[in-house]
């Protein structure tokens, strides 16, 4: 069964003993940080949920979420130990399953209390700075709904870092590249505001989906009904007619400031570097409506790889970018997009013809995600899981060739938070074909590969049971 | 008040703890930056603030906008 609300999830991980209850007393800062660094690290990486937050009663924070393979995989409905490769097939298969529309409800609890005189997010959520040098308090992890001005029906739901600057004012980050600045652009254009609204401690399903890089005409909602297997429920906002996710905790309605751009950030990025400020958007809020008080308040930790985020924006990243490219080049087995958001990006392939995998990793730059992100490329043979490092480094160090297989590519364009750029924007790609050459490449010299011996499966099982105490 | 980050004096206190005023935040109004008096001294000691992170008004003034800003659209546009 899919999970409505973000409070279903939670009840779910705890009977799955993925949920930790922190039930002493906790300080914004710097325990929420300390700790949620350390989620993602433990065995198991558990959700904590800390009860009990110095300076608020009735509000409780929840973090790393999505922080292991085990949440990765209750989020999907499947047995928490289900291993990667198979989440990815998982994944993908649902993906066909697009598009599933949302369903549209009369009401949900984050209706039952609704503020629309001087709203204070610092007063109904329990902010905090996530790391030291951050800018002030981020929401890192809520999902922003936006309509095209000009095209109603296109409608974007996308997690963006949105830093809270005072009661009703937030910065939000819109690269020019993603589908909300695209919105804001058009808005701009004729000089009017655009309308938002934010949804805060959601379903994993909708985080997942509204941080994975859909193409522009696709609908954010009908790819969740997708994965979950039924519409998702969303209700309509008080201002503006956008859809919001029924099971969320709080809403925040406001509009984007036309035209003008203030102060924002830094802050620590999934890079595990700080970014720098910039002076970026801004949005107004007139709004909030939320549930009745206990809120949970659901934020991300992003810090030095792995964390949280990593976890987050990996499988999701990958099946888009695996969709794109096979629905043109079916030889593709499998693609691993999870090294930092992509930067290094791992695609398993038939090979069609000799340099056929030089052509793939050229095609992969071309893809919305693509057109950024990767800069270290690396093709291998279908025989080899992307999912497993070990097997890529062996094939890299026995079928790579330098002086043939290298391709470098100056002055790309690259994401403006890679830190080892030389010009911001800019970056080196490299393409590193491990795959084994065929004609009318020369081939390995010694290609005689070492077969797997047979009955090994049957002895798998046997010291496998030993193991167990069957035997 | 003086902000940590960019020094500027007007900095003032906007919220405090609503059940026992533990804390108190605080913002500045030149660079949007926001601080809660609990934090490390690093944090909100503008002498013990990290060098690097530190924000002046030329600084702020060179800022690029993210994302650009458009022009605007003329009214009569495409109707030639």
């Amino acid at each position: 069964m899919p999970y409505g609300s973000f409070r279903d999830f939670l009840t779910k991980a705890e009977g799955e003993g993925q949920l930790v209850r922190i039930k002493e007393k906790v300080s914004l800062e710097p325990d929420i940080r300390a700790a949620a660094c350390v989620a993602a690290k433990v065995p198991g990486g558990p959700i904590l949920l800390f009860e009990q937050i110095q300076g608020y009663k009735d509000k409780q924070i929840a973090m790393n979420v999505h922080g292991s393979w085990k949440n990765h995989a209750l989020m999907l409905d499947l047995p928490k130990e289900t291993n990667l490769k198979v989440q990815f097939h998982e994944l993908a298969e649902r993906w066909d399953r697009y598009p599933v529309p949302p369903k549209r409800v009369g009401d949900a609890p984050l209706k039952e209390v609704i503020i629309d005189k001087n709203p204070s997010l610092f007063r109904e959520l329990p902010l905090f700075r996530v790391n030291p040098m951050d800018g002030g308090f981020y929401l890192s992890k809520a999902c922003v709904v936006s309509r095209d001005p000009e095209n109603l029906e296109n409608q974007n739901v996308g997690i963006y870092r949105l830093q809270v600057k005072d009661h009703d004012r937030m910065g939000i980050q819109a690269s020019a590249h993603h589908d909300l600045s695209v919105h804001l652009r058009k808005a701009e254009e004729l000089n009017m505001p655009l309308r938002v609204a934010i949804a805060v401690s959601n379903d994993p399903v909708t985080s997942l989906v509204a941080s994975t890089p859909l193409k522009y005409n696709e609908d954010e909602y009908a790819m969740m009904g997708a994965i979950r297997g039924e519409p998702t429920e969303v209700i309509v906002s008080e201002k503006g007619n956008l859809d919001l996710p029924a099971g969320a905790e709080l809403i925040i309605e406001g509009e984007i400031i036309p035209r003008q751009r203030f102060v924002e950030g830094p802050f620590a990025e999934y890079t595990g570097y700080y970014s720098t400020s910039m002076i970026q958007a801004e949005i107004k809020v007139d709004l909030i409506s939320r549930r009745r008080d206990p809120i949970i308040f659901e934020n991300l930790y992003t810090g030095l790889p792995w964390s949280e985020i990593d976890y987050m924006m990996a499988l999701n990243t990958s099946i888009a970018l695996f969709k794109q490219m096979k629905a043109e080049f079916p030889e593709i087995e499998a693609i691993n997009s999870m090294y930092t958001h992509g930067y290094c990006t791992i695609i398993s392939t038939k090979v069609r013809f000799g340099g056929f995998a030089k052509t793939l990793g050229c095609r992969l730059l071309s893809t919305p995600h693509g057109i950024l992100y990767p800069k270290l490329i690396i093709l291998v043979d279908e025989d080899i899981d992307p999912f497993d490092l070990q097997q890529v480094i062996w094939a890299i160090t026995v079928r790579f060739r330098p002086e043939r297989d290298l391709i470098i590519i100056p002055n790309a364009p690259g994401s403006t938070l890679d830190p080892a750029h030389s010009v911001r924007g800019l970056t080196t790609k490299i393409i590193i074909d491990a795959t084994k050459p065929v004609f009318p490449d020369i081939p390995l010299a010694d290609a005689s590969i070492v077969e797997i011996p047979r009955k090994t499966d049957v002895w798998m099982e046997k010291i496998l049971k030993i193991m167990k105490g069957e035997v | 008040m003086i902000c940590p980050r960019c020094d500027y004096v007007q900095a003032y206190k906007f919220f405090e703890a609503p059940t026992d005023k533990s804390w108190e935040v605080y913002r500045c109004p030149r660079c949007n930056f926001n601080w809660r008096s609990t934090e490390e001294e690093e944090v909100i000691d503008p002498k013990l603030y990290h060098p690097k992170f530190k924000l002046s008004e030329r600084q702020i003034e060179a800022m690029a906008p993210k994302p650009p800003i458009p022009p605007l659209r003329k009214a009569q546009e495409g109707k030639r």
